[in-house]
């Protein structure tokens, strides 16, 4: 009995320091927008189903996630996701990034400007040099195409999710890829994304329209990334999301199956799990589970070096849940796809003509 | 005491505690019976599988499952609907690989739809079958240009059918390597009784009978576009009780109002669609998975703060 005594002292002595120390995070954040109504419609009908779907799914009996937060509707506000330290109307430490958060899921609606609209055919992305900075555009340029498009020069432009709060400050759009949005900051990331330590998501997830177009995964999230382990979200190749109330209990189940299991593929792996029936066709084959057309479900991980990011992407839930695995920078990552459509083994360009 | 060698004591510890409780034993695998009339389901499970759970896997039951877990993944499935869902860990051999399956799509397809007949999966149900494509790629700041990422390999799911009646939401789907292993999968494939078969049938002939298509659709909300008749029911994620019915689906566009884009120096209206499930006496359905609301705030609640 002593020697059992002995070996418990020290368990739960590390036990102790862990949950002080706050180096586990286990918190869930959902905020779901159904209702359009003040700005940025239409009003959508699965979000909040989809959103409690995922918060359901995790915190079932004998789970170790909790939910720290849950807004939907007009009580879900731009500010919300806005950083402090970047902008002051911003409150993010308490609702969509606060210390304690290990995932943080946003369902509603993204804008899908393309970035397209000069129309110019292309063969090579050389050739695409001319943004229409009037409406956002800029470089890079890219000559992409799709199933659904022919190749054109596109230009890169900024991503953003579109919230219909009572208290929206900026128009309801939460600009992720050059605004005042920085995600995962805490004492265990530092400081180096220059928006304080007051912040903690290990994951977010972007489930909205748009929320990636290619090939500008890296330019779009990684403002965003403030010591974040990986986001998660929608990269469309011609068509849009659609909003599906089952895409974010799916996404649980793969938890709940085999919390050993990888988190991102989770993510990529609730696409094929989605039925062929929610979202509209690709052409030439394909199409549907959870896109109208053709897209992907994506996952970025960034961190200081290409080890960290390749780290970051082969985390499993309980590599998630350790504060001790936050990105210490951004200036590599590591990204994994799954497409609704198939593409050839030896294709060298999914969505670029180089 | 690293942190994971900790949880690997507490795991050990409530192992230990639950010792003396029998493991329950997931849903037997092979057909599922269906009434007089209906189609027979498939429950798939790990005796059937070509998934590699890895040496000496342990039996267990955790969050609902009835799982089999070894060095190499899981295989789970769940106890209240039966879907079986197989995923490697983490560190597995084949989490590690970028690509591991080297050949094309329809190979995979037709790989995985005889892996699934000789499982047991009703062959005359299987519609058709297609392919997802998993990609990864890598890159940083100081990389000249964007890295294309690289085809690691396919998914390949069934596609449904009774009849000539799409069943849209089972779903059987795997990722096999080049060794025809199984690395993932996920089977969902109820009974479908004779009742929601027979409705299916009933709505199928009004909508395609010129006398009785205007009566239907005039049940409907107006300004629909044509819309398909399928079989919904409960998806993999609803432990509740079983619901199935016949569904003339539409997909309905919603045009929002000018709207600001992201700059705001110009606006643009946004398009959204949702799926609207309508029975044989033109009622407006919903799935069960679509109704899930943990708070219906009450009426007239005000701002948060």
């Amino acid at each position: 009995m002593k020697v059992f005594g002995r070996a418990l002292v020290p368990w739960v002595a590390c036990s102790a320091v862990l949950v002080l120390s706050g180096c586990t995070s286990n918190g869930l954040v959902v905020e779901s927008v159904d209702n359009y109504s003040l700005r940025n419609g239409p009003s959508l009908s699965n979000s909040i189903a989809n959103g409690d779907g995922f918060l359901n799914g995790m915190t079932i009996d004998g789970s170790p996630w909790r939910r720290l937060a849950r807004w939907t509707d007009l009580n879900v506000w731009d500010t919300d996701f806005i950083d402090p330290a970047v902008n002051p109307i911003g409150n993010d430490r308490a609702n969509f990034d606060p210390p304690g958060a290990a995932i943080s899921y946003f369902t509603g609606h993204g804008f899908c400007q393309d970035g397209c609209s000069t129309q110019q055919s292309c063969t090579t992305t050389a050739a695409c040099k001319t943004p229409n900075t009037a409406i956002g555009e800029r470089m890079p340029g890219t000559c992409r195409f799709s199933p659904f498009d022919q190749p054109r020069c596109c230009y890169m432009v900024d991503r953003a999710a579109a919230t219909s709060g009572q208290a929206d400050q900026v128009s309801g759009v939460v600009g992720y890829t050059s605004g005042p949005i920085r995600w995962g900051e805490s004492s265990t990331s530092g400081g180096w994304a220059q928006a304080g330590t007051d912040g903690g998501t290990n994951m977010v997830v972007l489930d909205i329209s748009c929320g990636i177009l290619p090939p500008f995964w890296y330019q779009a999230l990684r403002n965003a990334a403030a010591g974040v382990h990986m986001i998660a979200t929608i990269m469309i190749a011609g068509g849009d999301t659609a909003n599906v109330s089952d895409r974010g209990a799916t996404f649980a189940k793969m938890w709940a199956a085999n919390p050993n299991g990888n988190v991102a593929q989770a993510w990529l792996d609730t696409l094929s799990s989605l039925p062929a029936s929610d979202g509209g066709g690709c052409p030439n084959g394909g199409g549907g589970h959870g896109i109208n057309g053709c897209g992907c479900n994506i996952v970025v991980a960034m961190d200081s070096t290409p080890q960290g990011a390749a780290n970051r992407i082969g985390e499993d839930w309980i590599d998630l849940r350790n504060d001790n695995n936050d990105a210490k920078g951004n200036s590599w990552y590591s990204a994994r796809w799954q497409c609704n459509y198939p593409l050839r083994t030896g294709d060298q360009s999914a969505w670029e003509l180089p | 005491m690293s942190r994971r060698a900790l949880e690997l004591v507490g795991l050990a510890l409530v192992l230990a505690a639950c010792a003396s409780g029998a493991v329950r034993p997931g849903p037997a695998a092979g057909p599922i019976p269906a009434d007089a009339g209906g189609a027979a389901g498939y429950q798939h499970g790990v005796e059937r599988s070509r998934f590699v759970a890895g040496p000496s896997p342990r039996r267990l039951n955790e969050f609902g499952f009835f799982k089999v877990v070894g060095s190499e993944g899981t295989f789970a499935v769940d106890m209240a609907n039966g879907v079986a869902i197989a995923i490697p860990h983490a560190r597995s051999s084949d989490a590690q690989k970028t690509v591991w399956y080297t050949r094309e799509a329809n190979a995979h397809n037709q790989q995985v739809l005889e892996y699934f007949v000789a499982a047991g999966i009703p062959k005359e149900q299987i519609g058709g079958v297609h392919a997802t494509t998993s990609l990864a790629g890598s890159g940083g700041e100081t990389d000249a240009r964007v890295r294309q990422p690289r085809v690691g390999g396919y998914q390949s799911m069934l596609e449904r059918r009774i009849g000539d009646i799409p069943v849209a939401d089972s779903v059987a789907w795997a990722r096999m390597n080049d060794a025809g292993q199984v690395v993932a999968e996920w089977v969902y494939w109820p009974a479908i009784p004779a009742r929601a078969i027979a409705d299916a049938r009933r709505l199928k002939d009004q909508v395609g009978s010129e006398s009785a298509r205007g009566a239907f659709l005039g049940r409907l909300p107006p300004n629909l576009p044509p819309g398909q008749v399928v079989i919904r029911h409960s998806s993999a994620t609803v432990t509740a009780p079983f619901e199935v019915f016949a569904s003339y689906d539409v997909v309905e566009l919603r045009v929002g109002a000018k709207t600001a884009t992201l700059d705001r120096s110009a606006a643009a209206s946004r398009v959204a669609s949702v799926v609207r499930h309508f029975d044989a006496d033109g009622n407006e359905r919903k799935l069960p998975q679509e109704l899930r609301n943990l708070e219906k705030p009450p009426e007239g609640a005000g701002p948060r703060r």
